[in-house]
């Protein structure tokens, strides 16, 4: 299992592609059949399946299989992953940044 | 909705809480959160200015653009955070604390999906991914909810 910053970081870069951006909207619609994002798409569908692998791997989607059809649907565990990197950066850079002002300012006190 | 929000006291004036937060951002942003090794990290002061880091070999790194500048009150810039992530957007504010012992700045973090300075690059894909966000972040609330609520 990958720590989490590593987890979430994948999910941000996974963000990076419009097509897969797209995708998730789609899929926050409601789950679809590999075949029925295909459709909706102007790419092969072995291009839709690489699509999905990537989101897949960074936990932004999963897969349940219906007889011989994969039906994809959100992740919500990976947007999760994504929002608490960025809350912990901000806490970290926000406690380095509030300490380099203070001890930097001109006659401070304390 | 719910952009992500972080509000810091610092005890030092206005002025100088926006200097070190614009001009001085290579000393305090975390080295563990840049793309290059020994990077030195600039917000150039004007709107479309860069938000970038270079190393000692002269590469670079563009992570987001100057959306507006408004010293010392006020700036907004987009942000990719992750190698080719998604255009996200920082809006920072400070004020003079004129509530507690009147004397210090507060901070206010603001950090939401889009928009950015992209559109020609994204054109409506950004406002797809706001909207994408927007519902993700809407079912992970109504998750919560249901959760609490079991």
């Amino acid at each position: 299992m990958a720590p989490p910053s590593f987890a979430s970081a994948a999910a941000l870069d996974a963000l990076g592609n419009p097509t897969r951006r797209e995708m998730l909207q789609l899929l926050g619609d409601s789950p679809r059949t590999v075949g029925e994002l295909a459709e909706a798409f102007p790419i092969s569908r072995p291009a839709v399946s690489k699509h999905l692998r990537v989101l897949e791997e960074a936990g932004l989607v999963r897969h349940a299989t219906e007889g011989t059809r994969n039906i994809y649907e959100l992740d919500l565990g990976g947007f999760e992953a994504a929002r608490r990197w960025l809350d912990g950066f901000w806490d970290q850079a926000l406690a380095r940044f509030k300490l380099l002002a203070e001890n930097t300012a001109p006659g401070a006190k304390r | 909705m719910n952009p992500l929000e972080k509000r810091i006291h610092v005890r030092c004036d206005l002025a100088h809480a926006f200097e070190v937060f614009t001009a001085r951002i290579d000393l305090w942003w975390p080295p563990s959160h840049r793309k290059l090794e020994n990077s030195e990290m600039q917000i150039e002061p004007f709107v479309g200015g860069r938000f970038y880091e270079r190393d000692a070999s002269g590469q670079e790194h563009v992570m987001g653009e100057v959306r507006a500048w408004e010293a010392p009150a006020r700036i907004c810039y987009s942000w990719r955070p992750g190698s080719p992530a998604a255009p996200t957007e920082v809006e920072v504010r400070f004020w003079g604390d004129d509530t507690r012992d009147n004397e210090g700045t507060w901070v206010h973090v603001t950090h939401r999906p889009g928009p950015t300075g992209d559109e020609e690059v994204y054109g409506e894909r950004v406002a797809l991914f706001e909207r994408a966000w927007t519902h993700v972040l809407a079912s992970y609330a109504d998750r919560i909810a249901a959760d609490e609520s079991a």
